[in-house]
């Protein structure tokens, strides 16, 4: 349900970037980030996919997922690691006490156009 | 060619709830969003809170569900004037649903708002509706492990309210554990351990709202 709502949204602003661009081509590609703690599941979005953009703009285009891990930064000894799974411990310092930085992405990093 | 876009897909979300967030901010209304799974109790934690913030602000609900206007009945006993929001088969309340919303309540008159969202321990994270605070209800009966399964959640609000702590000794639910895993993903996390059935600690969690608004009210 979720998902289907995200895709219509990055379509509208998809068509708006490509208006901005004076893109006229037709869209090869769409590059999305999207963090494993985004709330957002790959496979549900390109379902969705399949299901909004054949009437769209984007039409016919390959949408490609990269997906950011969850980061974090100790507040104690500094480092910036990628956490592993949901162990929520500094991989440097074994410390709790860590701020989650990536991973929550979600967002519409590119597009790839084809010549009009 | 390439077009970078770099642009937040919830971004148009986002950009409603700064507006709603302004809004609130022009009223003095300081806004609460309530989160948790279906029966953690969020509807009869705001009925408990109510008897012990009754003299001390004025309050309006939101209620958000997928259909009927049962919590919203709940509520109105209360005397706080409530706004239904039925999102059909939405698994989320979304800003603009708040917006509109909020024309029909008397934010004039009103200091404090709840808005209790769709039971939903995922999506509810990633919208928000301009909101000041978010608390999360967690209840004894879903386990300890519901902090460490469900992240985005207990990473982005300021309180964790652990309801249904009468029924602790019943269950495996390891408060110690909770605590560990949510302070782990959220250092400066609130966290409350009450039962909205018995009354315990609701005093503790109206309290710390009080003092969240006034502090809010005086920076402001």
């Amino acid at each position: 349900m979720h998902e289907l709502g995200i895709v219509e949204q990055l379509v509208r602003i998809a068509v708006d970037e490509l208006e901005k661009a004076g893109a006229e081509g037709p869209v090869s590609s769409v590059n999305l980030r999207v963090g494993v703690m985004s709330g957002a599941s790959p496979e549900a979005l390109r379902t969705a996919w399949e299901v909004v953009v054949p009437n769209t703009r984007l039409k016919g285009a390959e949408l490609l997922i990269d997906e950011p891990p969850a980061t974090c930064r100790c507040l104690e000894c500094g480092a910036t690691s990628e956490v592993d799974g949901y162990t929520f411990a500094c991989p440097s310092c074994d410390s709790g006490q860590i701020a989650i930085e990536g991973g929550s992405e979600l967002q519409l990093a590119s597009l790839e156009v084809e010549d009009s | 060619m390439e077009v970078v876009v770099t642009q937040d897909i919830l971004k148009a979300n986002d950009s409603i709830a700064e507006q709603n967030l302004a809004a609130f901010d022009e009223a003095g209304v300081y806004t609460v969003n309530v989160l948790g799974s279906p029966g953690s109790g969020k509807t009869t934690l705001l009925e408990k809170l109510a008897e012990k913030l009754n003299n001390r602000v004025k309050a309006a609900v939101i209620e958000g569900d997928l259909a009927t206007s049962k919590d919203a009945e709940r509520i109105e006993k209360l005397g706080w004037p409530t706004i239904q929001i039925n999102t059909g088969g939405g698994c989320h309340l979304e800003a603009n649903m708040v917006s509109s919303a909020m024309k029909n309540l008397p934010l004039d008159t009103s200091n404090l708002l709840f808005i209790e969202n769709v039971g939903n321990l995922v999506c509810t994270a990633s919208h928000k509706l301009g909101e000041r605070l978010r608390i999360v209800v967690l209840s004894a009966t879903e386990g300890d492990d519901k902090v460490s399964k469900y992240p985005p959640m207990f990473q982005k609000t300021n309180a964790l309210i652990m309801n249904k702590a009468d029924l602790l000794p019943y269950t495996d639910f390891d408060v110690d554990r909770m605590e560990e895993d949510a302070r782990r993903l959220n250092p400066d996390v609130e966290i409350f351990k009450v039962s909205a059935r018995t009354g315990e600690g609701i005093a503790e969690v109206a309290d710390w709202l009080v003092a969240k608004r006034e502090t809010w009210f005086a920076s402001r």
